[in-house]
């Protein structure tokens, strides 16, 4: 009992067994904190809309953004990941969600944003000849990544209905 | 409490409450007392006289209850385990309760997120800088419909280490419910379809392990050292080992 391995035996298996019992109530404190984000988006216009190989279309947009994260972090928030998604359904598929923009922020960093161009990060591709005249949802998602715990995610609905044009074009 | 009847009938006095035959034990090891041998009663008699001088049992100068005592520390001078070598066996038996129970938390896990590794650790920079290497997440496969930048760790036919990224794109047929999805790392430039196979475009609901759900950091420290140094792991359990076989205590 008094040994120095049954000592630091017991001095480790009661350090970690504490260590996990924090980490436990670390984590349940995010159940206290509401999560909101202030978001506004306006699409200005649509730069791109074409027709790619294996008989996909492609669409590049011009927006405006106007944004505000402050309400997200916590004390036991690390960084949170917001993408802006596009949505739309086509005759094959009932439901398209297409990552167009993603962006990380880390706790450190500024919260509140205000751009007046945003462009595509990434092409909204669609499986097929799905976006001709279509109606176009964008939403953005948040993610909270934790110090230690669950992650939350969020969603805000940005853009409604957006419709899309007839025939393609180039609009540098 | 059996015992300590006989004490007090044959003793003739009260035992202090203080009970030294108590112990740390609590548990009797001679419940039963012991047979007299014919033809040597007097020698047995004298060394355990001997034995009990040694220790600081009171009240145990009349000999013929001190076959019925109980003993502090390990062992009496006159009844002996018949499981000589201290208590390994039981050490042994508690060791194998520990892996077992860890065995049966672990399938217990699997069961209820459906996935056939719930706890994974980051092994690449992929996902910087949400997740370093070394991190431990928590999966949850679930039966609802993939949704869109979810972070899935999934598997590539061919290789036999799952990443774990964030889905990009996610198509959902309408006929069959299938989803096509695309992944992309956070710290990578480009989506996933260099790591795919050749040829293959899409992941499916197949090949995801699971979709991550909880976070602790630097836990998994102990797997990467273990796995890049494999000595280690070896000496780990060897050591434990060790350690299991050599126990004295009473768990």
């Amino acid at each position: 009992m008094h040994s120095w391995t049954s000592r630091a035996n017991l001095l480790f298996s009661f350090s970690t067994s504490c260590l996990a019992v924090v980490c436990l109530l670390a984590a349940a404190t995010e159940w206290w904190h509401p999560k909101e984000v202030d978001a506004h988006l306006e699409i200005r216009r649509v730069e791109t809309f074409k027709s790619v190989t294996k008989g996909n279309e492609m669409l590049a947009l011009n927006m405006k953004l106007d944004l505000d994260t402050s309400k997200l972090f916590s004390w036991n928030t690390k960084q949170v990941f917001f993408w802006l998604q596009a949505e739309f359904a086509s005759g094959r598929h009932e439901n398209n969600q297409v990552t167009f923009v993603d962006h990380i922020v880390r706790s450190t960093d500024r919260k509140v944003f205000r751009e007046e161009n945003i462009r595509n990060e990434y092409p909204i591709v669609s499986r097929g000849r799905a976006l001709r005249g279509n109606t176009l949802n964008v939403t953005l998602h948040w993610e909270a990544l934790p110090k230690v715990g669950a992650l939350r995610v969020g969603s805000v609905p940005l853009v409604r209905g957006y419709l899309l044009p007839q025939h393609y074009f180039v609009d540098g | 409490g059996a015992v300590e009847m006989e004490q007090k009938r044959c003793c003739g006095e009260l035992q202090g409450p203080s009970a030294p035959s108590r112990g740390r034990q609590g548990r009797s090891r001679s419940a039963l007392p012991a047979p007299r041998r014919h033809g040597e009663p007097e020698s047995a008699l004298r060394k355990l006289q001997e034995h009990q001088l040694s220790t600081d049992a009171p009240a145990s100068r009349q000999p013929w209850c001190a076959t019925v005592r109980r003993r502090r520390g390990r062992g009496d001078g006159r009844v002996r385990r018949l499981t000589g070598g201290g208590s390994s066996v039981t050490s042994w038996i508690h060791a194998g309760l520990v892996a077992t129970s860890a065995l049966a938390i672990w399938k217990a896990m699997m069961l209820v997120t459906l996935c056939e590794s719930p706890v994974v650790v980051v092994l690449s920079g992929s996902m910087e800088p949400g997740f370093y290497r070394g991190d431990i997440l928590f999966l949850n496969m679930g039966k609802r419909k993939v949704d869109n930048g979810e972070i899935v760790v999934f598997n590539i036919d061919g290789r036999d280490i799952p990443i774990v990224h964030r889905s990009l794109r996610v198509h959902t047929e309408r006929s069959t419910g299938n989803q096509e999805i695309l992944t992309k790392g956070d710290n990578n430039y480009a989506n996933d379809r260099g790591l795919y196979k050749p040829g293959q475009d899409w992941l499916q609901k197949k090949h995801l392990i699971g979709r991550v759900v909880g976070y602790c950091p630097y836990v998994g420290m102990l797997t990467i050292i273990m796995n890049d140094y494999p000595f280690l792991k070896y000496m780990l359990i060897g050591i434990l080992g060790f350690f299991v076989v050599t126990s004295k205590d009473e768990m």
